[in-house]
């Protein structure tokens, strides 16, 4: 889990220019600098690094915690990070 | 809308993203002096070695220019537009902050849109074995993606329009800039053309049609040689160029430096040939421009020529020129700078159209580099050479681009009086 919040703030220190100050579980990503088109590209991310596929009909995160729980849920279970 | 309600339409700002990496001071000086950026180019991902001489804006770093988030959602192509935009923003004196403006429009150019992009994914997909693109990508490929970043970033409401004509595509985003502030559609239009055009795809189709320069590491910088005898063709390169078009009255009454009118705008389509070009469409386009600004060819003291260097697009130019000036062609000064900055495609209209507004506004002609034998079939106008000419007096200035289709540009500026 915390590797993937690296991976948020990995993302975020590519793409973004105002890093948050400081970033909790509940923080919403459309104020982080995370809109739709980047969520994709996060989730992408995710993708690739477990090498898995997200379901076409999930729920769209709001928060950095519900991103996080979606990826738990749905990555192979095998994977140990 | 008949012609006495038309508008002036004022140049009041430029920018560049050019190979030597400079400013726009820098760029001329340069091009003044006859100096070249083309150099062998290796592309780095290919997966035989593939050299071509090329013109790279090898230091522009689109992070420092337009920033890390618009640079990680954006191709190439749209970065260097982006960043020729902010410049001719910031340059026409134009503030960034907190403004918007409906009738404040963007009208931009290129051939490639982002094929670097396209490049990558294809990359992905057949070499690295991927099975999906990017999220991204649609954004990024897309050939009005430059156009509707700039509109984006600067707060323009107006029409935000994209155009695709080969390498007239950013003479024609200009023309037609041009048209909607004439009209009143529009108080201000950004206008201008970026490309990014060095993927292994199209360095390959370029070359199979056999119009590339052919040189070696040493001779590379003088690699494209327009009107010389013994050219052997283009050399590509990448590039933004931008200029801002806004209403003359709009202009005096907020105090803008004024560089130049744009008085005329001339299209036509020689439907003949696709890659062919034809003299009697270039003549179209050239009197319909002329006609247009009210100007005779002894107004005319300067064409940036097409002049890409092949050996009958020259020749056919040259012909044109002497059709449509008759006998004033003796005296008219001629140039082709791509010789020094490359072929930009889609980018090439508008960094020859800002070329021409410097060389009216500072009243100096940049030379055609490496010439010193003019071919025999590019004769009968005076081609300006060695360090180009300081000391002359001249009212007017037009750029000629054509494009494979067939479709010419050619725009007309006056001195700002």
């Amino acid at each position: 889990m915390d590797n993937n919040l690296d991976l948020i703030k990995d993302y975020l220190a590519r793409h973004v220019d105002n890093q948050p100050v400081n970033l909790t579980l509940e923080s919403k990503l459309n104020e982080i600098g995370i809109d739709s088109m980047a969520l994709l590209e996060l989730m992408f991310e995710f993708e690739d690094k477990y090498d898995f596929s997200l379901p076409g009909n999930v729920q769209m995160p709001e928060t950095v915690d519900q991103l996080l729980k979606l990826i738990e849920k749905y990555k192979p279970s095998t994977i140990n990070e | 809308m008949s012609k006495a309600s038309h508008r002036r339409v004022a140049v009041t700002g430029i920018g560049l993203v050019n190979p030597f990496g400079g400013d726009v001071d820098d760029f001329f000086a340069r091009i003044m002096r006859g100096e070249s950026a083309a150099a062998l180019y290796r592309h780095p991902t290919s997966l035989f070695d593939l050299v071509q001489p090329a013109v790279r804006c090898a230091s522009f770093s689109s992070e420092q220019s337009i920033g890390r988030p618009l640079s990680s959602v954006t191709d190439r192509y749209s970065q260097l537009g982006l960043a020729a935009a902010f410049s001719a923003w910031n340059d026409a004196g134009l503030s960034r902050a907190g403004n918007s403006s409906e009738n404040y429009g963007v009208s931009w150019g290129t051939g490639a849109g982002g094929a670097l992009t396209y490049e990558k994914g294809y990359t992905d997909l057949f070499q690295h074995g991927k099975r999906r693109m990017s999220p991204m990508s649609v954004a990024m490929v897309m050939n009005n993606a430059a156009a509707s970043n700039i509109a984006i970033a600067l707060g323009l409401g107006g029409a935000c329009l994209s155009y695709s004509v080969a390498c007239a595509s950013s003479a024609i985003s200009i023309g037609e800039a041009y048209r909607r502030v004439q009209s009143g559609d529009a108080t201000l239009v950004v206008a201008g053309g970026s490309e990014a055009p060095l993927t292994l795809s199209i360095m390959l189709a370029w070359d199979a049609m056999r119009v590339v320069a052919e040189c070696d590491e040493e001779t590379a910088f003088r690699a494209c040689r327009p009107f010389q005898v013994g050219r052997t063709g283009l050399v590509l390169g990448e590039g933004g160029a931008s200029m801002v078009l806004e209403d003359w009255d709009h202009a005096v009454a907020r105090g803008a430096r004024i560089y130049c009118e744009l008085v005329g705008y001339g299209q036509s389509c020689d439907h003949t040939h696709l890659v062919r070009p034809d003299a009697n469409g270039q003549v179209k386009a050239i009197n319909a421009a002329m006609c247009e600004a009210g100007l005779s060819p002894e107004d005319i003291g300067y064409v940036n020529a097409h002049g890409t260097a092949t050996q009958e697009g020259d020749s056919i130019e040259i012909n044109a020129l002497k059709v449509a000036f008759g006998d004033a062609a003796t005296e008219l000064h001629v140039s082709s700078t791509k010789s020094m900055h490359g072929h930009m495609l889609g980018a090439a209209g508008a960094m020859e159209a800002v070329i021409t507004v410097l060389a009216l506004a500072r009243q100096e002609i940049p030379p055609t580099a490496h010439l010193h034998e003019v071919s025999e079939d590019c004769q009968g106008v005076r081609h300006v050479m060695g360090s180009g000419l300081r000391d002359v007096s001249f009212r007017a200035a037009i750029s000629n681009s054509f494009a494979f289709g067939g479709s010419n540009a050619v725009l007309a500026f006056r001195q700002a009086r």
